[in-house]
């Protein structure tokens, strides 16, 4: 878990590509975005703490981000959906290496990230 | 969160994937309380021009002008672009005496009819003034083209 990111608004940006997560409305989230500053609603999302793990929601669509139908299968899309509170809308942050970056294992998927890791 | 594949083309979609900890499933957070709430930029030029992002339920973006006009008094225009447009004149003179005076007038507009009517009208009355044609009149409640006056 990361000591330095507690609550606050930020751009998840995508390490290799350079490029944010965005959201379209329900459902979808993509990543390939330009991080624009002037289109931002879409792009930022709003972490919230929730004792070791974190709610991320999108600031502009209010919706959460969400292992979609709360599987733990691989290859689960992530989604944006409205919050539950379930498992799937719950992630841990781990730091990895020292350049500022992170994985974002769900909740969920938390065992097999343990099993994995 | 795991790019699919590793794709890194625009509009890919994240899946949930066992931690293999690749590029593809590291991310950074860019904060927005260093990068962009209260984001302050100094735009370069012959005016100091300052853009401000002020964080709140609406997003707000502040630009100030700031202006200094020369001349044998010192003005400032600052001209705030916010949610209203705000002009701010101010105007230092050293009146000569044996005492340091400093006469400074403010003068706050938002855009409406009556207030533009009052900056065009103030305006020529800087204007004039700094020419040395006449002193600059306080400001007054009484508005030109009101009460049968013009």
């Amino acid at each position: 878990m990361s000591a330095n990111l507690s609550f606050g608004i930020y751009f998840i940006r995508s390490a290799p590509s350079g490029t944010v997560i965005n959201v379209r409305g329900a459902g979808r989230i993509l990543v390939g975005s330009a991080l624009d500053y002037d289109q931002a609603g879409t792009q930022l999302f709003e972490f919230k703490r929730f004792q070791d793990r974190f709610i991320i929601t999108n600031i502009e669509t209010k919706l959460v981000v969400d292992m979609s139908g709360g599987s733990a299968s691989p290859r689960t899309p992530v989604i944006s959906c409205e919050y539950h509170g379930g498992h799937n809308q719950q992630w841990h942050i781990q730091p990895h290496g020292g350049d500022n970056r992170f994985l974002l294992p769900s909740r969920r998927f938390w065992w097999n990230a343990n099993s994995y890791g | 969160m795991d790019l699919a594949g590793g794709n890194l083309e625009n509009g890919t979609e994240i899946f949930g994937y066992e931690t293999h900890r690749d590029l593809n499933q590291q991310w950074e957070f860019i904060g927005v309380t260093e990068h962009m709430l209260g984001r302050q930029i100094e735009i370069p030029g012959p005016e100091r021009v300052i853009e401000k992002i002020i964080p709140g339920p609406e997003r707000v973006v502040e630009k100030v002008v700031e202006k200094v006009i020369p001349g044998p008094e010192r003005v400032i225009e600052k001209i705030v672009l916010g949610p209203e447009r705000v002009v701010e004149r101010v105007v230092e003179r050293m009146v000569p005496g044996p005492e340091r005076v400093v006469e400074k007038i403010v003068v706050n507009f938002h855009d409406s009819p009556e207030t533009l009517r009052e900056m065009r009208e103030l305006r020529a009355q800087i204007l004039r003034a700094l020419e040395g044609q006449e002193i600059i009149p306080k400001v007054s409640g009484e508005r030109l083209g009101e009460g049968g006056h013009v």
